[in-house]
């Protein structure tokens, strides 16, 4: 049977449900990630090198061509390793193996790479729905116990002097252009979406967002590699959607009220994002509570 | 659960294309909007006034999606506009500044006369 190979977003999506994981805590960790590899029998023996220096020659072998069919296998030494030393070891070791799976296709084509995401995906995939239930009553309590003050706050943008903001702007999608541009000579395409991907992170609720420039950008690129631009908005939701979830676990209102508003400034509504529902869901939440505390004409003072 | 629910009534004044919200406009049932515009928009309607009367809520994928029709009308030297908003959804509209893009009239009459 042919093999299908994990795919840009299973990887992203897997790798920030393993951070997650990081922060919420030993025993989820333990219960989602360790438990799941160490059934699939990927653990030990015990290897010659510590999964540190696997890591190391993982990332050397990145950088040589001839060496990429060999990295999967290295990679299920690494995390097998990493099984018999900590957490950390073993978070760091399952990260990197997703990183590579995420930057060359040879290695997300290989039986290791797709056999590791058969093991993990299923439980994180769990755990992403108890922690989505979590996050949404963490929310309503983080965004009920703040004063209004502070929610306030949350709103204000940063004002810039608009003749500064637009050249600050214009100087900054001259760097992504050139940035792209020299990934993309190098056939570097997945430099070329984590750039793009950081600038409309960063930028795209500003009013004047060079939104012109960047889809010319990603129209060009999307002709190089068919797929570009959805592989890009999906990572894109993924990743706001993680900054989102660690916002509301570190109980900080202000980043998780940007992070809603850049989603919706970024997809436009658009229903095959990923987690369209779960922020729409957290977004009523709020949207209540500040008409029960009565503050909406308070935050539209601020704008 | 109850499903999401939102009326679109549509009706012609003119050149201008009038559709009257009932409801709830969110992520749920902002998809079926845009469908509607969208077609709307391919059999040549590029003045639009979306008559909020009975609007009750309206979510940031209901924002979303009216930019983005905003914007392909735009493109086509055309525009979009609302009449009858609520205070309460006008006040959401103007946290995600979305009417920075977009003009609202106090009654329909208004809003022809954007054209």
């Amino acid at each position: 049977m042919e093999i299908q190979p994990v795919t840009t977003v299973q990887a992203v999506s897997l790798a920030k449900l393993i951070r997650l994981l990081a922060i919420t805590g030993k025993k989820a960790y333990h219960r989602y990630l360790y438990e799941p590899i160490s059934y699939a029998g990927w653990e030990g023996p015990k290897q010659a090198w510590s999964s540190k220096k696997y890591m190391e020659k993982v990332k050397q072998d990145c950088q040589d061509l001839s060496r990429l069919n060999s990295i999967a296998p290295l990679c299920k030494r690494m995390v097998c390793q990493a099984m018999t030393e900590n957490p950390s070891a073993l978070g760091d070791s399952c990260l990197l193996f997703l990183e590579v799976i995420h930057r060359e296709p040879i290695i997300a084509g290989s039986r290791e790479s797709v056999e590791f995401v058969k093991i993990i995906q299923n439980p994180l995939k769990e755990f992403e729905e108890i922690h989505s239930n979590r996050s949404e009553k963490l929310f309503e309590q983080a965004v009920t116990d703040f004063t209004p003050e502070e929610l306030v706050s949350a709103f204000k943008p940063v004002k810039l002097d608009t003749h500064k903001e637009k050249v600050y702007m214009d100087t900054e999608v001259h760097n992504l252009y050139q940035q792209v541009l020299s990934a993309s000579k190098s056939g570097n395409l997945q430099r070329c979406k984590k750039l793009l991907s950081a600038f409309i992170l960063k930028y795209r609720d500003s009013d004047t967002y060079s939104e012109e420039e960047v889809d010319q950008l990603i129209r060009a690129l999307e002709k190089r590699e068919a797929g570009f631009a959805e592989e890009l908005l999906g990572s894109m939701a993924i990743d706001l959607y993680y900054q989102l979830t660690k916002a509301i676990l570190e109980k900080n209102i202000k980043k998780s009220i940007a992070s809603i508003r850049k989603y919706a400034h970024i997809f436009e509504g658009d229903p095959n994002t990923p987690y369209f529902l779960e922020i729409d869901k957290m977004e009523r939440t709020l949207y209540k509570i500040i008409s029960e505390k009565g503050l909406m004409d308070e935050l539209k003072k601020s704008l | 659960m109850a499903q999401p629910i939102l009326k679109i009534s549509e009706s012609k004044q003119g050149n201008v294309l009038v559709l009257a919200l009932s409801g709830e406009l969110d992520a749920k049932t902002a998809p079926d909007l845009r469908t509607h515009l969208d077609n709307s928009i391919q059999a040549g309607a590029i003045r639009v006034v979306l008559d909020c009367k009975s609007l009750t809520y309206v979510a940031s994928a209901g924002i979303g999606t009216l930019n983005a029709v905003q914007k392909a009308l735009v493109q086509k030297s055309g525009q979009m506009v609302l009449c009858h908003v609520a205070k309460d959804i006008k006040d959401t509209m103007d946290l995600m500044y979305f009417t920075k893009k977009v003009k609202v009239f106090p009654g329909l009459e208004e809003a022809l006369q954007a054209f």
